[in-house]
């Protein structure tokens, strides 16, 4: 009975953990400028550093729909401009965001997590402490500042480039022309659209840096804790996004 | 010119977030079909249902695409306010009018606008433009869909109906049918079994046939020149006879305007036979001319006496 109470309550237990500690890395007594330097290198990592990667992935996102569209909607009663209203709302109110999510997840994610976990479990941060920084908001707070305001610029990079991709594999694969496309993606654009993904990515943004904060801040259990912390951060992180995906959808849409 | 390593990150980090946001900016634009950096040709219109339409549907000019809606909300007066952002290369004169086009059900609603006279003055920059509500294609389908299910319906209705009383018909005349089917199969089989006895005789009556067809054509293939002949002839008979009767059709046609001016008086036999007098004057004629030669024939003397040829006899 004690055992199932407990099990039942655990997830409230973490919930509160997790709640605690981002309010605890805003709420901070030291000066801004102690991390600005810090901020700014974390949106190197997260944000610069990862447009290759997202770049990459949204290219081929949007060269594969376009193709699969096409396979799919190939009927006589429908204009080829269809294609590129599909594909065009698609990439900027799903794949977009969540594909750029998932990439971050791993690739970001898991960083935080084994950077702040290897902190832990080699005594840095209890140092930091004994210098009398605020570890939280020194380790947490530009991470997730650097995830919530980076993460949006990697969407706008990603639909731009997956309609892009889009575009030009419809053209290279001789499945309608670039104006074609582009009359299908005005025909049922919405100006929300962009905005909801926006939305989306700066709430995926928060979700990767945050979860993947906790997880790495409060490793346990040396090597083989990071590792696991690592591990629990790239996956807990798209489940997040995932759930918070359909909940944003439900919600705003 | 080489980036300060102190400021290298911010930079980047600065550019990347300032060309997003231009990105971001100039893509809406982009997919609302508004020119990028060009000001717009603002107009607005109401409708009495905004029928699906909705920020970046577009504005069509005789199917071309001349802007966006920018805007639709619902005004104080519970009618539809859209605002119109159009190219400004783009003028419309006054008198013309917007009206909703598209199929709503697909959603893919556009404004169109029907120019009004060219030579008009064009509508100012925020202007109002008459804006026509008419029933959407997808609606009157609907309601059309729906008079031809009743109709359908009835139409269904009336031939369960028909098909029952035929059911009725055919049970009810069952026992009249069947006899006369099992008299037909019975005729059937008499014809059968004639056909299978005479089977030789109608053998023997086909090989005649095919002979006597062959006779013909032996026939008609020795004396083909004998018909051609004769052929020939009958056809110059033919033309000579269609010659005749040319001439007598003209000739029936001098006599009809003949008989046409004698019916009319005309001439000397029609005034002959239509005027009465003349009948008359010839009838007195005749009497007094018989008078005469009685008296002749009884006083011979008295007419001879005068002439001198008697006296030389």
């Amino acid at each position: 009975m004690t055992y199932s109470l407990a099990w039942f309550l655990h997830p409230f237990t973490i919930l509160g953990k997790y709640s605690l500690l981002i309010f605890q890395a805003f709420v901070s007594p030291d000066d801004f400028r102690t991390y600005r330097k810090n901020i700014f290198d974390q949106m190197m990592r997260i944000g610069v550093e990862s447009i290759p990667i997202v770049a990459l992935a949204a290219a081929f996102s949007g060269a594969v729909t376009t193709v699969q569209v096409s396979y799919q909607l190939v009927s006589v009663f429908l204009p080829a401009t269809v294609i590129g209203s599909v594909v065009a709302p698609s990439m900027i109110l799903e794949l977009g965001p969540v594909v750029t999510g998932f990439i971050l997840a791993g690739r970001v994610g898991a960083r935080i997590a084994a950077e702040l976990g290897t902190m832990r479990v080699t005594v840095q941060i209890v140092a930091l402490e004994a210098m009398g920084l605020n570890s939280i908001s020194y380790l947490i707070a530009p991470r997730i500042l650097a995830g919530i305001i980076m993460f949006p610029m990697l969407y706008v990079a990603a639909c731009a480039i997956g309609i892009g991709g889009g575009i030009a594999v419809a053209n290279l694969g001789g499945y309608l022309t670039t104006q074609e496309f582009i009359q299908g993606a005005r025909n049922f654009f919405r100006p929300f659209d962009p905005y909801f993904g926006l939305s989306k990515a700066f709430v995926f943004g928060f979700i990767i840096t945050s979860v993947s904060c906790y997880m790495g801040y409060f490793t346990a259990g040396g090597a083989e804790g990071v590792g696991k912390s690592t591990t629990q951060a790239a996956v807990m992180s798209c489940v997040f996004i995932l759930i918070a995906d359909l909940v944003l959808a439900v919600t705003l849409l | 010119m080489s980036i300060p390593v102190k400021h290298s990150k911010e930079l980047i980090v600065g550019l990347s977030l300032a060309a997003a946001v231009v990105v971001f900016a100039l893509g809406i634009r982009f997919l609302q079909d508004v020119p990028l950096f060009r000001s717009t040709y603002v107009l607005y219109t109401h409708f009495e249902s905004a029928g699906e339409l909705s920020g970046s549907s577009s504005v069509r000019i005789n199917g071309v695409n001349v802007g966006t809606v920018g805007d639709v909300r619902l005004d104080t007066d519970n009618r539809v306010r859209i605002r119109l952002h159009l190219n400004d290369s783009i003028h419309i004169p006054e008198g013309s009018h917007a009206e909703i086009g598209g199929i709503s059900a697909l959603g893919n609603n556009y404004v169109v606008i029907f120019p009004g006279p060219p030579g008009n003055p064009p509508i100012a920059d925020g202007g109002y433009i008459e804006g026509v509500s008419e029933q959407d294609v997808f609606e009157a389908v609907t309601e059309r869909s729906v008079r031809l299910t009743e109709n359908v319906e009835e139409a269904l209705a009336n031939a369960n109906l028909l098909l029952e009383d035929t059911g009725l018909l055919i049970g009810e005349t069952g026992a009249d049918i069947r006899p006369t089917l099992r008299a037909l199969r019975e005729v059937t089989d008499a014809l059968a079994r004639t056909l299978r006895e005479e089977q030789e005789s109608v053998q023997e009556i086909i090989s005649n046939v095919e002979i006597v067809s062959k006779d013909l054509a032996r026939i008609s293939g020795t004396s083909a020149d004998t018909l051609a002949q004769t052929l020939q002839r009958l056809d110059h008979i033919a033309m000579y006879l269609e010659n005749s009767l040319e001439t007598l059709e003209g000739t029936t046609r001098n006599l009809d305007d003949i008989l046409d001016k004698i019916n009319n008086g005309d001439g000397t036999i029609a005034r002959l036979l239509n005027d009465p007098t003349l009948y008359i004057n010839m009838g007195s004629t005749l009497a007094t001319l018989d008078a005469l030669l009685k008296d002749l024939q009884e006083n011979p003397r008295k007419y001879l006496r005068h002439m001198d040829i008697v006296d030389v006899f």
